[in-house]
């Protein structure tokens, strides 16, 4: 799901900015190796957040001294990230609410 | 601010392209690194190690291209792109993007300057209130003898109409001159003007756009008693004759002697109700006759006048039939109580009723004379635009073919389909955008051969505006995109539709289907149509010719008209006569004219008087109704016969001493002595003529006495039925009834333009102020009179030659392609020992398949068609086999000349060559 895609993005970055490399380990990480994001989704979406003006893009230097695009997230996307995950909840204990009662 | 953000991402993408396409490389090259040490540091080998990163991304191209797609400008860039591309293909193969741009340009110009012509003569409309509810009022037409005759309603009818009738708001009447003396600061010049009703503009609703309009109390009597009388002047006639001057309300001038002050300008746009005719000025119509007499004296319209063109808005709430019938019973009580009617004349008038016409669009001589031409013209080039697209169809699949590799190249490299058929239409559209810019340029030359054609038909004065307006942007715009769909979207579909493995495998000769069955029926059916084009404008080039070898009964050479109207001028009816037989007189002297003599109305103008005509001891026919019939009316100088040279078959010529006071004779033709004396010697019989057009007294004159048999001719229109006509001598017309209009024949001895200018300077010398006007020769007269045959032959003889050019140009197309193609064909065949001959009949029988196929649907077609132009040929039947056969004859000839090229291409083929090809 695209949306969802997007949500794990923008949580990603709330901390602090990172590169594509670093959102999709972290991704992959956090989610026990559940959730592997492909480039061919990662960098359409990520180029899709800046074009919206959610997340806005940076070069500079990673730990090993390498150059990097690092992306961070603006104020438009913090309130974003707060809409989406507010949605999201709704929709997720909504969905729950039926598989539990159903 | 997150639109700032948008802005300058968009800003970036556009300006700083080479940057941001590197930071998409080095952000997936980052990507890729990244996952390489990974796998190094899990322990493979860095071969491995690549190779297991570069699978895991996948197709990093496409990965790019989504990213880009995500671009806030990415549609702009794509199409740049396209567009980049397009232009690359176009200039690869000039050949093709010329015949291209060229074919679209004719059949673009050719459809614009049709258009623009239909736009202004058909579509337009004048500007005023309402015009859904404003109609033209007249009475119906009845057949009288050989003519179509409308009776005129009189200024008492209009005047009855006004006071009694409640459907209609009101009735407003126009009246045109087409020649009026303006003078202004003693400096005068020929202007055009309407004389109108005192409510004609506030029925119509046109206000002034400075000063005032012409009003009711400028229409009577008394209007002139301010230092002169109202005139309005329009927006041109402001501009041309005033230079917008501000102070214009207010300037005195003169019409005819005739003293006016100028009350207003009309606004832009409105110069009148005629579409191809525009009023300068527009004057009260109480005061008409004293303009037209030149003369303050001359007192004012009579009740039994005709106010002209009349108008009438219909009242909102009622409908156009009951105020038409409404207006019919008003028509028939006025005119019965106002003349003792015999019991004819009253069942007569009881046929008579009231007709309206939508006067929306206005009214227009060039509407009704080239509506039927036009249509028929329309259809023409909407069939050589389809050649035209279909040309360009056929070019774009053989040249698709021909790319079939590349596309098949970049299919598979993961170019979408929807792309690769975004780039072919953009070529299309761009192919499209070209031919209407050189299509432009190309209508704006056929316009002005168009307006030249049309303009010598209303009698000279036409002065048809042709306006670039929007509706032919918006015409414009729709042919190209509508052209661009038309000839881009198949051959797009088809070239895209292909299996790469299939076309890659392939070796280059022997790719595909070498048939292109859609590309030749597309050829077929353009060489059918242009058949069918070719046969209607032959049609029409025989009907023109036969129209000019029309035997018209008079000798067309060195014959020289010209008009005068001495009123014009200050003269009254008796010192125009006297005019008359003075410049009679003088003419012969002149060395370079061998005789000269005058007509009421010219020869071949378009009109003439009808006179019902008696003769004494007549036996009717059956069932022959005497009071309607009706013989054409000429009033004629002496010598007449002898300067037309219509052969006198008996009796004499007028004379000098045929005058007032010698005894009434006549001259008659023979259709009219076959009519009125079977079987007798017309010479010495009488006749009485009453003229239908003269009012009043003056209608009967005395028994005339026959004293010529002339033989019959084409008088009012070239190819009318011989009329029976009647000549009366003008000198014997009292000098008080005689018409100031009249028309000198010159017959001159050598060229007729020396004597022309003779003319003038004798007209100069008896008063410089008397106008002179339409000189022209017999032979432009006649080509004047023929202008709508000559304009079906030269536009759909063009056009049949253009759509002939095209469809051989694909026909070439398509040889050229199949011959390309069979090269190693045609290779092997040669050497196994085939002779030229029979690889000459391999194309050459693929051409005679196509054309015949072609030949046949076409004449079908044309056989079909043509009894649509039944009504516009002459002398032709609209099967003439002659030519049918000419017709596909050149198709065919012009068929074998666009396979020459191709044939001798394949006669030529080295085997060696063609087959190390393979």
């Amino acid at each position: 799901m695209q949306g969802t895609l997007d949500l794990l993005i923008l949580r990603t970055l709330a901390l602090e900015p990172k590169h594509g490399w670093a959102i999709a380990k972290r991704i992959q990480q956090i989610s026990d190796d559940v959730l592997q994001v492909q480039q061919g989704s990662l960098y359409p979406a990520l180029h899709r957040l800046e074009q919206q003006g959610w997340i806005k893009a940076e070069w500079s230097e990673t730990d090993t001294g390498r150059s990097a695009k690092f992306y961070s997230l603006t104020r438009a996307g913090r309130e974003q990230l707060e809409k989406e995950r507010a949605s999201w909840d709704r929709l997720s204990s909504a969905i729950n609410l039926v598989l539990r009662k159903a | 601010m997150r639109w700032i953000d948008q802005l300058r991402l968009r800003l970036r993408t556009l300006f700083m392209r080479h940057r941001v396409e590197s930071e998409l490389d080095r952000e997936f090259q980052f990507h890729l690194d990244e996952q390489i040490a990974e796998n190094l540091a899990a322990g493979m080998p860095p071969n491995e190690a690549r190779y297991a990163a570069l699978r895991g991304i996948g197709g990093i191209a496409q990965h790019q291209e989504r990213c880009r797609e995500e671009r806030g400008m990415h549609w702009l860039e794509v199409t740049v792109q396209d567009v980049r591309y397009a232009l690359r293909s176009l200039r690869k193969t000039p050949a093709f993007t010329l015949v291209a741009v060229l074919s679209l340009a004719l059949g673009i110009g050719a459809n614009t300057a049709i258009f623009s012509l239909i736009d202004s003569v058909l579509l337009s409309s004048i500007p005023v209130k309402d015009p859904q509810r404003l109609v033209f009022v007249r009475t119906n037409r009845i057949k009288v003898g050989n003519f179509q005759v409308s009776t005129t309603i009189l200024n008492r009818d209009v005047d009855q109409m006004q006071r009694q009738a409640t459907q209609v708001e009101g009735i407003a009447s126009s009246q045109k001159e087409n020649r009026l003396n303006i003078a202004l600061d003693g400096h005068a010049e020929l202007a055009e003007g309407d004389f109108v009703s005192g409510n004609y503009f506030q029925l119509l609703g046109v206000p002034a756009q400075i000063g005032r309009t012409v009003l009711s109390s400028d229409d009577s009597p008394t209007g002139g008693a301010n230092g002169g009388w109202a005139a309005v002047i329009s927006d041109g006639y402001w501009e041309r004759r005033f230079g917008r001057d501000p102070n214009v309300v207010g300037r005195k001038i003169t019409v005819n002697t005739i003293p006016f002050v100028i009350v207003g300008v009309l606004p832009p746009g409105f110069d009148g109700l005629s579409i191809d005719e525009r009023a300068d000025l527009m004057m009260p119509t109480i005061i008409h006759t004293q303009v037209a007499a030149g003369s303050a004296t001359a007192g004012f319209p009579h009740p039994e006048n005709s106010p002209g063109v009349i108008l009438a808005r219909v009242k909102d709430n009622a409908s156009q039939s009951k105020a038409a019938a409404e207006l019919t019973v008003i028509f028939r009580n006025t005119e019965l109580s106002a003349q003792k009617l015999g019991a004819a004349q009253q069942e007569s008038l009881g046929k008579r009723f009231i007709e309206f016409e939508p006067a929306a669009k206005g009214s227009s001589y060039l509407r009704q004379r080239f509506s039927e031409p036009l249509r028929v013209l329309m259809v023409v080039v909407a069939l050589v635009m389809l050649i035209a697209c279909a040309n360009i169809a056929g070019l774009l699949m053989a040249k698709a073919s021909a790319r079939q590799r590349e596309i098949a190249i970049r299919l598979s490299v993961g170019s979408s389909r929807r792309r690769i058929i975004r780039q072919l239409l953009t070529e299309s559209l761009i192919l499209s955008i070209l031919g209407c810019i050189f299509g432009i340029a190309f209508a704006v030359f056929a316009r002005g051969i168009t307006l030249q054609l049309g303009s010598g038909s209303a009698a000279g004065t036409s002065e048809l505006t042709l306006p670039w307006d929007f509706r032919m942007l918006a015409f414009l715009a729709a042919v190209c995109v509508v052209n661009a769909l038309l000839f881009g979207v198949m051959p797009a579909l088809r070239a895209t539709n292909v299996d790469p493995n299939e076309v890659l495998k392939s070796s280059p000769s022997t790719q595909h289907s070498v048939r292109l069955p859609l590309g030749r029926f597309l050829v077929a059916a353009q060489l059918a149509l242009s058949l069918a084009l070719v046969v209607g404008s032959g049609l029409f080039l025989a009907t023109l010719r036969n129209l000019y070898e029309i035997d018209l009964g008079f000798s067309r050479e060195n014959l020289l008209m010209a008009t005068l109207d001495p009123h014009l001028a200050g003269f009254d009816s008796k010192q125009a006569k006297a005019l008359y037989v003075r410049m009679l007189q003088e003419l012969p002297t002149l060395p370079s004219v061998s005789s000269a003599s005058l007509m009421n109305n010219r020869l071949l103008g378009g009109r003439a008087h009808l006179s019902n005509a008696k003769v004494p001891g007549y036996v009717p026919q059956p069932g022959e109704d005497l009071s309607n019939s009706w013989t054409l009316e000429y009033d004629v100088g002496p010598r007449y016969f002898e300067t037309v040279r219509m052969p006198l078959v008996a009796g004499r010529d007028f004379t000098e001493r045929d005058e007032e006071s010698a005894p009434p004779v006549v001259i008659v033709n023979e259709a009219m002595a076959k009519h009125f004396f079977a079987g007798k010697d017309p010479i010495g019989q009488k006749v009485l003529l009453s003229s239908i057009f003269k009012s009043g007294s003056g209608a009967d004159k005395n028994a005339a006495e026959v004293v010529g048999l002339v033989r019959n001719a084409h008088y009012f229109d070239v190819n009318d039925e011989h009329q029976e006509a009647i000549f009366a001598p003008a000198l014997q017309i009292p000098g008080d009834d005689f018409a100031s209009e009249q028309t000198l024949l010159v017959r001159t001895a050598q060229d007729p333009t020396h004597a022309a200018n003779d003319l003038r300077a004798i007209v100069r010398r008896i008063d410089p102020n008397l106008p002179l006007f339409d000189v022209a020769t017999m032979t432009s007269q006649l080509d004047r009179s023929l202008s709508r045959p000559r304009l079906m032959a030269v536009f759909s003889g063009f056009f049949g030659l253009l759509a002939l050019t095209l469809s051989a140009i694909g026909l070439y197309g398509v040889l050229a392609y199949l011959v390309t193609k069979r090269t190693g064909e045609i290779g092997i065949r040669m050497a196994l020992g085939a002779d030229r001959g029979s690889i000459l009949s391999l194309i050459l029988g693929e051409t005679m398949r196509l054309v015949s196929s072609s030949i046949a649907v076409g004449i079908a077609v044309a056989w079909g068609a043509t009894r649509l132009i039944k009504s516009m040929v002459y002398g032709v039947t609209t099967h003439d086999a002659r030519v049918f056969v000419l017709s596909a004859s050149l198709l065919l000839a012009v068929a074998l000349l666009a396979a020459l090229l191709p044939a001798r291409r394949a006669v030529q083929v080295d085997p060696m060559v063609a087959l190390r090809c393979e």
